[in-house]
């Protein structure tokens, strides 16, 4: 009888153990990789506040799909293809800006090196290049500058590899154009 | 400025990134305080939706109780109509824009839902803005214009025509009005954004071509 009566509290307790490991173990993940959050706000977002509620909404989808996460790619590639996705398909809402100048507020957020004193003018132009970019040339380039493969590349954005290395040469020629004024 | 400069630049932001890190008991903060997201901004514009046109169905039925006659049984059906499409299309509504539909897919299976999906609503949005809203409000304009007539004894054959041409006129600018804030309305909560997301699937699908 006492087996019987207390079972549903059992597996309740187990449930709820269950839940809170598996809330620990994203909270973990998250905190480990959060520097793929914080790199994907940084190329999609100019304001820090729209960088704020991108962040959150990126920490929002992760948990909402963690539960279905079966570990069948990397949690790194997971976690870069719900990035992307939240911040190309998102509703966003986009901070107005009187004038545009081309520069995020966060290009001056660390001191130049003193052998680079035009280390904050050339991070500018690279946030200037970027920016000029499509919403999908960002992404590539982002995942190629994360030193990621093209196969990982490629299985993130739902391309074929050859594609990966047709967008990276368009986009080698789109910067080399883009940039062309100040070099 | 070649690809290989970039990365030098791109590497040289991990410092800044430092700054940005968040703890773990801020993440999970994050997780509680979901007030800011998107998602429920969308939720939030779904039920501001929804209470105007509960807020329509409710003036509709207090106007039938206020009548002098009991309602028709097509009356009442309108109204039960109103409620149950109203209700199927706001649960579905609800049900895809917060399905988890960004579970782990790749970039072009996430567009590729999220386009099929903004395109379905902007379909139904545009076809009630062209032609449920201006055939439904003409319809029962001119069914409470006869009731009206009815009630009052008139005879519409009587009616002078200069005032049929009022009652007109305001169908009309009734019509012309509802038009338009349809397409200001839709525009406005998808059309920049949908054209968007098309334009960056149309991108990923050249690889196909």
């Amino acid at each position: 009888m006492v087996q019987a009566s207390s079972a549903p509290i059992v597996a309740t307790a187990q449930g709820m153990d269950q839940s809170t490991n598996q809330k620990a173990a994203f909270l973990d993940m998250v905190t480990q990789h959060q520097g793929i959050i914080h790199k994907v706000c940084r190329t999609y977002c100019d304001s820090q506040e729209e960088r704020r509620d991108l962040f959150q909404e990126v920490v929002l989808q992760l948990w909402r799909s963690y539960g279905k996460f079966r570990g069948e790619s990397k949690p790194t590639t997971w976690m870069y293809r719900i990035a992307l996705n939240t911040a190309i398909s998102g509703f966003r809402k986009k901070t107005r800006r009187p004038q545009y100048t081309g520069m995020p507020d966060y290009v001056m957020d660390i001191p130049a090196p003193e052998d680079d004193p035009d280390y904050h003018e050339k991070r500018s132009l690279l946030y200037q290049a970027i920016g000029q970019l499509s919403e999908v040339e960002k992404a590539v380039v982002m995942l190629y500058l994360e030193e990621k493969s093209y196969e990982e590349i490629a299985d993130i954005m739902g391309i074929t590899v050859n594609y990966v290395g047709v967008k990276l040469n368009r986009i080698k020629n789109k910067l080399k154009h883009l940039m062309q004024p100040y070099t | 400025m070649n690809l290989d400069e970039l990365k030098i630049l791109w590497d040289s932001q991990e410092q800044g990134i430092a700054q940005d890190r968040v703890s773990r008991d801020e993440v999970l903060a994050l997780l509680e305080g979901k007030g800011r997201s998107a998602l429920s901004r969308i939720n939030r514009n779904i039920l501001i939706e929804m209470g105007v046109v509960a807020l329509f169905g409710v003036l509709w039925i207090l106007m039938l109780i206020g009548k002098a006659s009991p309602p028709s049984s097509l009356e009442i059906a309108g109204v039960f109509l109103y409620v149950i499409l109203s209700a199927v299309f706001y649960r579905w509504k609800f049900a895809s824009l917060n399905a988890a539909r960004l579970e782990g897919k790749n970039l072009k299976s996430a567009l590729t839902h999220t386009v099929k999906v903004m395109g379905r609503f902007m379909r139904i949005y545009y076809w009630a803005g062209w032609v449920l809203v201006p055939v439904l409000g003409s319809v029962s304009f001119l069914y409470s214009v006869f009731t009206e007539f009815q009630e009052s004894g008139i005879d519409p054959a009587s009616v002078a025509g200069s005032r049929w041409a009022i009652i007109i006129g305001i169908m009309l600018i009734y019509n012309v009005i509802a038009v338009i804030f349809v397409k200001w309305y839709v525009e406005k909560l998808y059309g920049k954004h949908y054209k968007v997301l098309k334009g960056a699937l149309e991108e990923l699908e050249e690889d196909t071509e």
